[in-house]
């Protein structure tokens, strides 16, 4: 076959190396640009819908409504004029919102920052990253390095944004390490999360005589800039020893993450704890 | 005609692969829909075509998702090559499409592995590799088999095939 002569081929092979330096230099881009920006908010309203969708289909098939409940709720529903049953299924799902809303602003309530509150709409495809798409960018102020949390704990940084959307990267990626102490014994270590064990976060660089027992709560020290002092990040869930007679100290997160629903964004980007 | 069906299927499967798998893992792995489509319908026609569709599709998953834009487009473009140069004089059978579904499922994810270095964000590769894609490849076989069912349905009519070639492959 004659490469040249065959010209689809030849417009992809031009395409692939093009992309390839698009990848290289708009690595690690922190803010979309004009077209970029316009593609996404294509997509945000779609992927918001099927979010949303996936998230009611995993409740159900995780046991959370009963099939006794679904059914007595359907005979209920199915009494009703049409227009009520509307009504009623908005409430439910308003009044749901409301209350996680409420007790969002009331864990940020002491807050000197503006915040701003955001729907989780989607997750990256191919699980390459531990990152998520909230509904909320550049628009309502929101820049990269806010920190991102909910009201169960710590949950992540924004790390792109766009003008209606933005991309948060989650404390359980593998390339996110948080400067973290635990509460009762104010020692400093570093938490991250591993490859090994997907769900929980692992502690390192504590010190090797530092008291510390499941069940200790761990908190944000604030070194290292980016997240400020004090937020809960998760909980100590066991204490091990590897084949090296290293201490291994696991931390599961406050923040249900397959679940979560609303954020809120710090609108103040954290300087370094002096 | 058949633009708006090569279009469409497109537009359904990138959906699906977008919004869907990510909340739907089958033994730790998110099924690829768009590529299973596209795998189909490049082994139907023995045409580059429905590559360039998926990759238009694969444009918004860039501006929606990846920070290195072209990300997820150079995936499914540089396999959808691939699948064009090595599957364009090859027989389609059933152990063709389970063949080609597997193999291109592994090498999607070697790209998407190796692309994520050139984005300086490098992945575990082995233990990705160890508990979600090659486990992966089961479900992704039995998805490209009920896509390739789908696609005869579709390919069935003229419309949908380039001109002159339907005769060529019926």
């Amino acid at each position: 076959m004659n490469f040249w002569k065959n010209r689809p081929l030849v417009i992809t092979v031009i395409l692939v190396i093009v992309l390839l330096s698009l990848v290289i230099s708009t690595a690690n881009t922190e803010d979309s640009v004009g077209p970029v920006s316009i593609l996404g908010r294509l997509l945000k309203p779609v992927q918001s819908f099927f979010y949303e969708l996936t998230e009611d289909i995993g409740m159900f098939f995780d046991g959370r409504e009963s099939t006794t409940q679904l059914k007595e709720q359907n005979e209920l529903l199915k009494e009703q004029v049409a227009l009520y049953e509307e009504q009623l299924s908005n409430y439910y799902e308003l009044s749901a919102e409301n209350e996680r809303l409420r007790e969002l602003l009331n864990y940020m309530q002491d807050s000197e920052y503006e915040i701003v509150t955001a729907e989780v709409i989607g997750t990256m495809p191919g699980e390459w990253f531990d990152e998520f798409t909230i509904s909320e960018g550049s628009n309502a102020g929101i820049r990269t390095n806010m920190i991102v949390y909910s009201a169960d704990g710590l949950v992540g940084k924004v790390v792109y944004t766009a003008g209606g959307h933005a991309r948060v990267l989650s404390i359980m990626d593998d390339t996110s390490g948080i400067a973290v102490m635990v509460e009762r014994t104010r020692d400093n270590a570093v938490l991250h999360a591993t490859e090994d064990t997907p769900d929980t976060l692992q502690m390192r660089y504590l010190r090797e005589d530092a008291d510390i027992v499941p069940g200790d709560k761990i908190i944000t020290s604030g070194l290292g800039g980016i997240y400020p002092k004090g937020i809960v990040v998760g909980v100590v869930s066991e204490v091990s020893t590897n084949t090296a007679s290293e201490r291994v100290v696991y931390v599961k997160s406050t923040v249900d993450f397959e679940h979560l629903e609303e954020v809120a964004v710090v609108l103040h980007v954290f300087e370094e704890v002096q | 005609m058949r633009y708006l069906v090569l279009a469409g299927v497109s537009a359904v499967s990138m959906i699906m692969t977008a919004c869907i798998s990510p909340h739907l893992s089958i033994v730790n792995a998110q099924m690829d829909v768009m590529l299973a489509a596209m795998l189909c319908m490049v082994l139907r026609e023995k045409t580059l075509t429905p590559v360039f569709y998926t990759a238009g599709m694969a444009v918004l998953m860039d501006a929606f998702f990846s920070r290195a834009f072209g990300f997820y487009t150079l995936q499914y473009l540089g396999t959808g090559l691939v699948i064009y140069l090595v599957m364009r004089t090859r027989r389609i059978d059933t152990a063709a499409v389970m063949a080609s579904g597997a193999g291109f499922w592994l090498l999607r994810e070697i790209l998407g592995v190796w692309l994520c270095f050139l984005s300086d964000r490098p992945v575990g590769m082995s233990s990705r590799f160890v508990y979600s894609v090659l486990p992966g490849c089961i479900p992704q076989v039995l998805l490209c088999l009920i896509v390739h069912w789908l696609m005869g349905k579709l390919y069935a009519h003229r419309f949908v095939w380039p001109i002159g070639l339907y005769s060529d492959h019926n």
